[in-house]
């Protein structure tokens, strides 16, 4: 059963306008990448039969990179450029992109030549075969062992066990959505990693294929190793929301069952012993039963300030993704 | 003397970027509570404002003082000269009810809010307005030297220490009511409650240049609030709040779930260390220790919970999120209207 989730970021509508494909690049202090990303962009780009635009959101860099993006698009109508006031992070400068773009297909990728402008077509065509969204997979990465791959592997295999959603390189920006799809599911915080993640939850199909990586080769890396305990929490988090954010009664109810169970046949027993024989139920059998008792009403009370914190959202109004065929009859 | 600005916001100027000097119409928000000595304020404030005439206005919120006040005032106001609206909220509201209810009738692109009791020399007001000219958004002003005692100046400094240390934003003196801010500041950045104590932070938070000015200290009030434990107290929950406001409204479960599991962890394996001790014989119901893994157990679990509630709460109400970080957006190299939404 398809569920309803995802929310939608408004912008511009994408039948409406005549643009095809939206390339959303977020960029931070990536000074030196600035001309061969555009000239590679634009090399690619060009030669592909449809009508695109080209977006890239400054996230607040503080080295010049403004001015040299203004430099590569004087005079080139379908780049726009947009600044943020800070830094605010991938997600967030993400988000400010597909909000502004107008395309029918958004593609999103990184601003510092990790990811190869040559395998968009393969993404574009991938998704013209009919899947909602397309991730890159960078299968051959060539990053140190030990501090990026390994650590990589392990996160993406927990998530995909967790969620459900068996993606081999979450962390790869290289993505392309539908608009339709990719407009509707909130984003913030950080939640760019499990972008496919939550577009499943509307009932998105989803591909990968295979990129080219390339490793760092101007500028500094930005990413530490810190992130597996919040990349950790934050699984935990989306999985909540995945499998409850339309009826978080249920979820949570759900937890309140057993203990429910339990905490009354331990009361049972014990006041069956207690009332049988002289017997004195001892602290830990009563520490138990408050244990048991305690978590029941919590996970209720839980369930019901869920709802109400759903009912007053929006979130939940927003139609999953499908497409509507009618059957004409003949004659 | 410019303290420019903070960690976490470091933004350097573009060098081609213009910078907007000159003429501006400035707003003076003036809110008048309790602690409001009405007609030496007045006084003080209109030998300020009158520089800026013709090309600025004031406005003044009486917060729940009643209609005698409020009345008495705008016959002096009128007997002033100066341009100016007041409004009077029947009852004593929020300040930032308060503020956004004098927002709502702003025309100037320049916002200064005076404190509700003469705070602060409002002849900084034009060294504020230069600081804000030579390109910041948003300038606090910093009360040197203090008048006030060596308790008073002591609880400052504490408090002013712990929110920079919480926010990144190095300003030394953050409730200093004496600020000026660009029309942006206020289009932009949500206040509700008590958020107007953290303008500042807040502003910087969205990405706007936060820089402070020294400014006389003044302390011109009726009534004296604050003082003692109760103001102690008080700071305390301040301080608080803008702790949850920095780390629990990004990502809540991140914080909670965190503390959550690790108290679950240790009262469950303490709850294990009990079990195996009541099986090998040695008795438990007595400790302490059986007390306190329960009450883990039962926090680590709540407070989990908290933190889920916390994240269903925000991906809810997500369709809401809006694009208030975006400064500008170029199309081909030329800078465009702003025609998203916010």
């Amino acid at each position: 059963m398809t569920r309803l989730k995802g929310s939608s970021t408004g912008g511009p509508e994408a039948d409406t306008t005549g643009v095809d494909l939206s390339i959303v690049v977020p960029m931070y202090n990536e000074r030196e990448n600035v001309e061969p990303l555009c000239m590679q962009l634009r090399h690619v780009l060009d030669q592909l039969p449809c009508e695109y635009e080209l977006i890239v959101i400054d996230d607040g860099s503080t080295d010049g990179s403004l001015k040299e993006l203004l430099r590569q698009a004087e005079g080139y109508s379908r780049f726009r450029v947009i600044r943020l006031r800070r830094n605010m992070g991938q997600t967030a400068a993400m988000r400010t992109g597909i909000h502004h773009a107008c395309g029918r297909i958004i593609i999103t990728m990184d601003g510092d030549l990790q990811n190869d402008p040559q395998d968009i077509p393969k993404l574009v065509a991938k998704i013209n075969e009919g899947f909602d969204v397309v991730t890159g997979w960078r299968r051959y990465r060539r990053d140190p062992v030990l501090s990026r791959n390994l650590p990589s592997k392990i996160a993406n295999w927990l998530i995909g066990r967790l969620t459900g959603v068996q993606v081999h390189d979450n962390g790869c920006s290289l993505k392309a959505y539908r608009s339709a799809v990719i407009k509707r599911i909130p984003l913030y915080s950080e939640m760019h990693r499990f972008l496919p993640v939550m577009c499943s939850m509307t009932g998105a199909a989803i591909a990968e294929v295979v990129v080219q990586h390339h490793p760092r080769t101007r500028g500094r890396s930005k990413y530490g190793l810190s992130r597996i305990g919040k990349v950790l929490l934050d699984v935990v988090a989306i999985k909540m929301l995945i499998t409850c954010a339309e009826c978080p009664l249920r979820w949570f109810g759900g937890m309140a069952v057993p203990c429910f169970f339990l905490s009354t046949v331990v009361t049972t027993a014990t006041l069956w012993r207690w009332l049988g024989s002289s017997f004195e139920p001892s602290v830990v059998v009563l520490l138990v039963i408050f244990l048991l008792s305690y978590l029941t009403l919590h996970f209720l009370f839980m369930g019901l300030l869920g709802e109400l914190a759903v009912r007053y959202g929006e979130t939940k109004d927003v139609e999953p993704t499908g497409s509507i065929q009618r059957a004409c009859p003949r004659g | 003397m410019l303290n420019q600005l903070d960690r976490s916001s470091a933004l350097a100027r573009e060098a081609d970027e213009p910078v907007v000097h000159g003429d501006h119409f400035v707003s003076f928000v003036w809110v008048c509570t309790g602690e409001t000595d009405l007609p030496r304020t007045l006084a003080r404030y209109q030998l300020a404002i009158e520089t800026y005439l013709p090309r600025c206005e004031l406005i003044v919120v009486i917060n729940g003082l009643g209609t005698a006040v409020s009345r008495r005032l705008s016959t002096t106001l009128e007997a002033s000269g100066l341009p100016a609206t007041l409004i009077n909220l029947n009852a004593v509201s929020a300040e930032s009810a308060a503020l956004k209810a004098a927002f709502r009738h702003l025309q100037g692109d320049l916002i200064v809010l005076l404190p509700s009791y003469a705070q602060c020399d409002p002849e900084g007001v034009g060294e504020m307005i230069q600081a804000l000219d030579s390109g910041l958004d948003y300038v606090a002003s910093w009360r040197m030297p203090r008048t006030d005692g060596r308790a008073g100046r002591c609880r400052s400094w504490m408090y002013n220490w712990i929110a920079r240390r919480l926010s990144g934003v190095s300003l030394h003196d953050i409730n200093a009511g004496l600020r000026v801010m660009r029309r942006e500041v206020i289009a932009n950045v949500r206040l509700y409650g008590d958020l107007h104590l953290f303008l500042p932070i807040l502003a910087a938070r969205h990405g706007f240049r936060v820089g402070e000015v020294p400014v006389g200290h003044l302390e011109e009030r009726r009534v004296l609030s604050g003082e003692g434990a109760g103001g102690y107290l008080r700071r305390a929950l301040d301080l608080l709040t803008l702790f949850f406001l920095l780390r629990f409204t990004q990502r809540p479960f991140r914080l909670f779930g965190g503390m959550g599991a690790g108290m679950l962890s240790v009262g469950g394996l303490m709850g294990i260390v009990l079990v195996i001790q009541r099986f090998t014989g040695t008795p438990v119901a007595d400790r302490p220790l059986l007390i306190l893994a329960t009450m883990l157990i039962v926090l680590g679990i709540q407070v989990m919970s908290l933190g889920l509630l916390g994240e269903l709460i925000i991906y809810s109400h997500a369709a809401k999120l809006s694009d208030s970080y975006v400064e500008k957006v170029f199309q081909g190299g030329r800078l465009k209207d702003a025609d998203h939404a916010t």
